[in-house]
């Protein structure tokens, strides 16, 4: 689904991703790990528009998208998430997931001024849809919360789901259960689950939680100082000396 | 009295147009970060087409009003495709230099085509008038605050109930998150320009003909209504417009009642006075970041 050829990206003499080659097939979970600074953000920048390759594409369902704007990629299918939350602060939850759905309506000023029936059609939509998405991810209880009154678990899984509201084929998940505890970051790896068996997505996430990631994905990769270092499933991964290397150290 | 509700109603027309660029300000400073020092011009090339169109072309005034309304925000759209968005990754001291820049040359352009020399431009929507307290109070006053009025309401709807309008704002709010749900960031903030060129454009339609007409009007305007822009709370929309206000109904009252050599000078001390106690602008609430 998701094919990085040979993608290199230099930032004045800083090389930050190297020759990466990476697949992400379809209805997989994916997990990116790598110690910090390894370029995982990078990649996630490159993947949705946010920076373009030096060198190297980015396939998507078999179409180049790297290059093209983030707004493109998101119309493709491709959904993201941001290491700091990035919600409106002064919004309730379900304003933060109705948001996400303006893209996709297509009445005018005049049918909103008159309040015509596409007008009232669009917004029952979305608001319905809204509050499923809330339900999909557990807060149905804090529709009127306003974001900045949530808890800290709670903002990312509204993040979450004003993400699902655009409907991504491929959703990219940026450090989802940074600072959380175990018991959100269980919930998370439930949510996770159920957008994949449910709702039929592939997911591409980061993380630093080991248990977290090696419970969750089926396929890992590895970056270290932009290159990747080993592919595989989890198991795999445990005991790959190379992995064990960057993140521990070498015996001397 | 009557004087000084004739002063207050004054205050208050003059106070909405300086409110209408404030806006402007406003809007640019909420999408980018930062001041857009060639906003000035706007309301200069504004009140400068609208004359011209009058007076040379012979043009009604209504068919001239939206005219150079299309042309200045055409010209607002134009100066960010061509030269702001180069400078979207620059520091915010560049982009304000380039702006600055562009306000010069715009500026002496304009001086070379039009001359040095003010024009009055007689612009009477009615004749009409009452008295309160034996002074003649215009209803010219409020045919002006009307179209005034009718700008913010068509901008308010535009932004509240259009998919184009909340994509403006979502990405003024945040670019990144508005380019994830979908949003072209380039094409909103060439909007955002356009939008914020029109009303420094419609202050100067509007207010050229109380003053007079030149290239100097920009620079007059302008700094009052940063003023203004400043005092409401740089970024928060209503609180430009009751900053326009607040400034018009100050510098109308002290030119009346205390010396209109320093009218200038009120205002400005003011604004000090008030951002002494609200250093944020009297409506800007504290941002909470998450």
């Amino acid at each position: 689904m998701l094919e990085v050829n040979n993608v290199g990206i230099v930032f004045g003499g800083l090389v930050a991703l190297d020759q990466v080659n990476m697949k992400v097939k379809k209805g997989e979970i994916h997990g990116l790990i790598g110690p910090n600074g390894s370029g995982k953000t990078t990649l996630i920048n490159v993947i949705t528009g946010f920076y373009v390759p030096t060198s190297g594409e980015v396939k998507f369902n078999g179409n180049v998208i790297s290059g093209k704007s983030p707004h493109l990629i998101s119309h493709a299918g491709l959904g993201r998430t941001f290491q700091n939350i990035n919600l409106f602060p002064e919004m309730s939850a379900l304003e933060n997931v109705v948001t996400a759905r303006c893209v996709h309506t297509n009445y005018n000023m005049l049918d909103a001024v008159f309040k015509t029936k596409p007008f009232k059609e669009q917004e029952a939509e979305a608001r319905d849809k809204a509050i499923s998405q809330l339900e999909f991810v557990g807060l149905q209880d804090d529709l009127n919360t306003k974001a900045k009154n949530l808890p800290y678990g709670k903002r990312r899984l509204l993040e979450i789901a004003r993400l699902l509201a655009t409907d991504p084929q491929l959703v990219l998940l940026d450090e989802p259960v940074a600072g959380m505890n175990e018991q959100e970051s269980d919930e998370v790896a439930r949510i996770v689950h159920k957008m994949r068996d449910v709702g039929g997505r592939t997911i591409l996430l980061i993380e630093h939680h080991m248990k977290f990631v090696m419970n969750l994905c089926e396929q890992l990769t590895v970056l270290n100082s932009g290159c990747v270092i080993a592919e595989g499933v989890p198991e795999e991964i445990q005991n790959n000396q190379e992995v064990i290397a960057c993140y521990l150290g070498k015996r001397r | 009295m009557g004087l000084f509700i004739l002063q207050i109603v004054n205050g208050l027309v003059i106070g909405m147009l300086y409110g209408l660029a404030a806006l402007g300000f406003s809007m640019i400073f909420k999408a980018l970060g930062y001041m857009n020092f060639a906003h000035a011009d706007t309301i200069m090339i504004g009140a400068i087409v609208y004359y011209l169109l009058i007076t040379a072309l012979n043009m009604p005034f209504y068919l001239a009003f939206f005219l150079a309304l299309i042309l200045t925000m055409g010209y607002g759209v134009f100066t960010e495709k061509i030269l702001f968005v180069r400078f979207r990754r620059t520091s915010p001291i560049t982009f304000m230099l380039v702006a600055m820049s562009l306000s010069t040359v715009v500026k002496n352009v304009t001086l070379l085509l039009f001359g040095p020399l003010p024009h009055g431009l007689s612009m009477n929507y009615t004749d009409a008038y009452f008295m309160v307290g034996g002074m003649k109070i215009s209803l010219n006053n409020f045919v002006i605050l009307g179209i005034a009025l009718l700008i913010l309401l068509i901008l308010q709807l535009f932004f509240t109930k259009t998919k184009f309008g909340l994509s403006i704002r979502m990405a003024q709010d945040d670019p990144d998150t508005a380019s994830v749900m979908g949003v072209n960031v380039l094409s909103t903030r060439a909007a955002t320009f356009g939008i914020s060129a029109g009303l420094g454009c419609v202050a100067g339609m509007l207010m050229g003909p109380m003053f007079s007409i030149s290239t100097e009007l920009g620079t007059q305007i302008s700094l009052k209504s940063f003023i203004s822009a400043v005092i409401g709370g740089l970024g928060n929309f209503v609180g430009s417009v009751c900053g326009g206000l607040i400034v018009g109904v100050v510098e109308s009252l002290g030119a009346t009642y205390v010396s209109s050599g320093y009218k200038d000078v009120i205002v400005y001390i003011a604004g000090i006075i008030v951002l002494g106690f609200f250093p944020y602008g009297i409506f800007r609430r504290v941002a909470t970041k998450h």
